[in-house]
């Protein structure tokens, strides 16, 4: 063939795979759109209004930023945010360090291997609201099982989901649930870890802890920053289990951000403020990302 | 390239097997699956309808689908449908069980975006009517042509709670179930300590410390911070006079000094008296039954439509749980506690109107209502059910006496469609004056501040 209908066959060819490709990746597009572009689309929409679902949408008036104000001056929502960063900070800080610590531990562990890994990536698997049902039965003042021990040590017996002391038991929940996540990544960034530092460490003569601290963490610095991204975003958005231990009680102690949309949206229906509440969360959660984000790059 | 060609094509069948799904069904937020047998076709009775429906319509009859929630409600309420069904043969009844703390959230999103295929819906009334009632028919049309069911049976505070506008309306609702509140005590330790049940809030005290043993706390009560917490309160409150959280016109926080002295009391009966656990702060209803049950207290404030069973190692020893009315003081002339009623009401969106009619007159009748009441301890709604000769035989009728006086007094929640957010507000408070982060003042100025800005719309 000649080489000038050789070079069009080829190009018809490639416009005619360009066409295929869009069309294969079209139905995954259109799922997007109309499961994520498009619902958050209607909720900025809907954050604009004072849409009440019980009064109905032909009731719902445009107030422009209305709601984003009121947000951020309403003691409640200013509470709900300072209780969700104190809960966050607190609980991702304790699973980053219990987690390296447990999964440092497991790398040396040489028998058993599958069953630990198993039983330890139970509470992970456990629904959130089971956690908060048996944790409740635990944390219990009067015959729960941790009182019932500290009782036979001759320990006091606190008040666990009491005034004072509920904001640390959720924490504590939630560090139990998700610690296990924490464990599996680093396990996995462990065995990726190349040998040659640690051979050429150990000739130098270097022990397990300088090991440890001027060559394994830096190693496994991006590991840990993927893992505080995606801790950071799921406990900005705990609810489960403190519904069920405290109710965002006592005294709005535990009451966190995400209870506080619920309500708004589901007990009150008050969807217009909800939305605008979710949306301040949103960009919240994307500031934290942005920022996990530029550390991960300057890191590598 | 052909691998290429090969992960795109399947890309595209998952994909459009998915968009294809998610389509085709919309998906409804019931928990049971949806009646298979066709509602859309209307029934004789439907187009007009002149007689009595207690005799079972001609021809196909469409299954009607009721909502109720787990726990007590559930328990009694499947008690009535099966006296129902045995009755009717030929009717059916699909039955969606929805858990109770999520019950009104659920319908209320099914109500509002018309997804659900719910004919019969659960009204707590008077408070969810003021939100419910849009979606609702009245029913004023139905009882006139049902001489069968007579209306002004019902209990007294029944009568104006099942309307909307509350107290006069039009009736939305028919009340199947009831609460006040009432001192459940242990009659064996009363007994043995030489007292009687407290009739006011200083006798309260002075009988509670006279019950106190170690291990044994003389009184408890759900103070967790959220609806039961404030039902609490509002025991204490109207027991000291008080009537709502709001006006008469709900449009403003009519919390006073009652309130403060109700809220005061409630702290110093943890700290400075010391008969309420500290650890009821964060007790639901649930564990004032278990605290009950196990003998953990001689005395709970506790709803007359919840039943529970004394353990039998206590009732073995002579355990034995008595009822009376809660305490008063001047110028209270009595204290139901806080009345509440769970009411059925018809879907405005329903296909089966009639046929949820047939079914909710009956739950309002006598013999299930006196069923309801002996076989799963229902609160009955029905005035009758208290002189009926097989219910005053039952072991529920105990509290029969204790109940009715307490119906005498019971206050409605306020009827304002915020009640809902107002609640909310004023348990944060609660809770912070029980927990001593603020005193019981500083408590009710801050949430009669805070209710007073949510009327207002500010």
């Amino acid at each position: 063939m000649a080489p000038h209908l050789r070079s069009i066959r080829c190009s018809l060819m490639h416009r005619s795979d360009r066409r295929l490709s869009i069309l294969m990746v079209a139905p995954a597009i259109v799922f997007i759109l109309a499961v994520f572009i498009l619902p958050m689309a209607v909720s900025l929409q809907q954050s604009l209004t004072n849409l009440n679902m019980t009064t109905g949408e032909s009731a719902a008036k445009f107030i422009g930023l209305k709601n984003y104000v009121k947000a951020l001056r309403d003691p409640e929502t200013l509470n709900s945010i300072w209780v969700t960063v104190s809960y966050t900070a607190v609980t991702v800080s304790a699973e980053l360090v219990l987690g390296t610590v447990v999964a440092l531990v497991l790398d040396e562990v040489i028998g058993f291997q599958r069953l630990v890994r198993t039983t330890i990536i139970l509470p992970m698997m456990t629904s959130s609201i089971v956690v908060g049902l048996i944790w409740r039965l635990l944390w219990n003042a009067d015959y729960g099982v941790i009182n019932a021990i500290l009782q036979e040590v001759g320990l006091p017996r606190p008040f666990w989901l009491g005034p004072g002391l509920a904001f640390s038991s959720v924490c504590l929940t939630e560090i139990w649930q998700n610690t296990p996540f924490v464990v599996l990544l680093v396990l996995a960034g462990l065995s990726s870890l190349p040998e040659e530092p640690f051979e050429a460490a150990a000739v130098e003569g270097a022990s397990y802890l300088q090991s440890l601290f001027y060559i394994t963490l830096p190693l496994l610095a991006p590991v840990f920053l993927v893992i505080l991204l995606f801790r950071t975003m799921f406990a900005l958005r705990a609810i489960e289990a403190i519904w069920i231990l405290t109710s965002g009680g006592p005294a709005n102690e535990t009451m966190v951000y995400g209870l506080h949309i619920y309500r708004e949206a589901f007990a009150y229906f008050n969807t217009g403020y909800a939305s605008a509440l979710s949306w301040i969360l949103l960009v919240m959660m994307a500031i934290f990302t942005f920022l996990y984000n530029r550390a991960l790059q300057l890191g590598t | 390239m052909k691998a290429k060609k090969a992960f795109f094509a399947l890309s595209f069948v998952l994909m459009g097997s998915m968009l294809v799904s998610a389509c085709a069904s919309p998906g409804t937020p019931t928990e049971s699956p949806q009646p298979t047998q066709a509602q859309a076709a209307p029934t004789q009775a439907q187009a007009a309808p002149t007689q009595a429906q207690a005799a079972p319509t001609e021809g196909a009859v469409p299954p009607v689908t009721i909502v109720v929630s787990s726990g007590g409600f559930g328990n009694n309420m499947t008690v009535g449908i099966a006296m129902y069904k045995a009755t009717y043969p030929d009717r059916q009844v699909n039955m969606i069980v929805m858990p109770h703390d999520s019950m009104y959230d659920k319908l209320m999103t099914q109500l509002t975006t018309h997804t659900g295929g719910v004919d019969c819906i659960p009204v707590e009334i008077p408070i969810n009517l003021q939100t419910m009632n849009p979606f609702l028919e009245p029913l004023q049309p139905y009882i006139d042509k049902s001489p069968d069911l007579n209306f002004g049976q019902l209990l007294p505070p029944n009568i104006p709670a099942a309307r909307y506008p509350y107290p006069d309306g039009q009736i939305y609702t028919i009340p199947v179930r009831q609460g006040v509140d009432l001192l459940h005590y242990r009659s064996d330790l009363f007994t043995a300590a030489g007292v009687q049940p407290p009739t006011s809030f200083e006798d309260m005290v002075t009988v509670a410390q006279k019950l106190k043993t170690p291990g044994l706390y003389p009184l408890t009560m759900p103070l967790k911070q959220g609806t039961y917490g404030v039902n609490s309160f509002l025991d204490v409150y109207h027991g000291m006079g008080g009537a709502g959280i709001l006006n008469k016109d709900l449009k403003q926080a009519a919390l006073g000094p009652t309130a403060v002295k109700a809220l005061q009391w409630m702290i110093d009966a943890v700290y400075k008296y010391q008969i309420v656990n500290p650890t009821d702060l964060n007790s639901q209803i649930e564990d004032v039954f278990t605290n009950m049950e196990k003998g953990r207290a001689a005395m709970g404030v506790i709803s007359s439509g919840n039943i529970y069973n004394l353990d039998p190692d206590i009732v073995a020893k002579g355990g034995s749980i008595g009822y009376a009315e809660l305490p008063y003081d001047a110028p209270a002339a009595g204290n139901g506690g806080v009345y509440w009623a769970y009411a059925f009401g018809i879907n405005k969106d329903s296909q089966n109107k009639e046929g949820c009619w047939d079914l909710i007159k009956y739950l309002a009748s006598n013999a299930p209502q006196v069923q309801m009441a002996i076989q799963s301890g229902n609160g009955p709604s029905l005035g009758t059910v208290f002189t009926d000769p097989a219910y005053l035989a039952s072991p529920f009728s105990s509290a029969a006496a204790a109940t009715k006086l307490a119906t005498t007094y019971a206050l409605a929640k306020d009827p304002s469609p915020k009640y809902n957010q107002i609640v909310d507000i004023f348990a944060a408070e609660e809770s912070s004056a029980l927990s001593q982060k603020e005193t019981a003042q500083q408590a009710i100025d801050k949430a009669t501040s805070a209710i007073n800005a949510l009327l207002s719309g500010s």
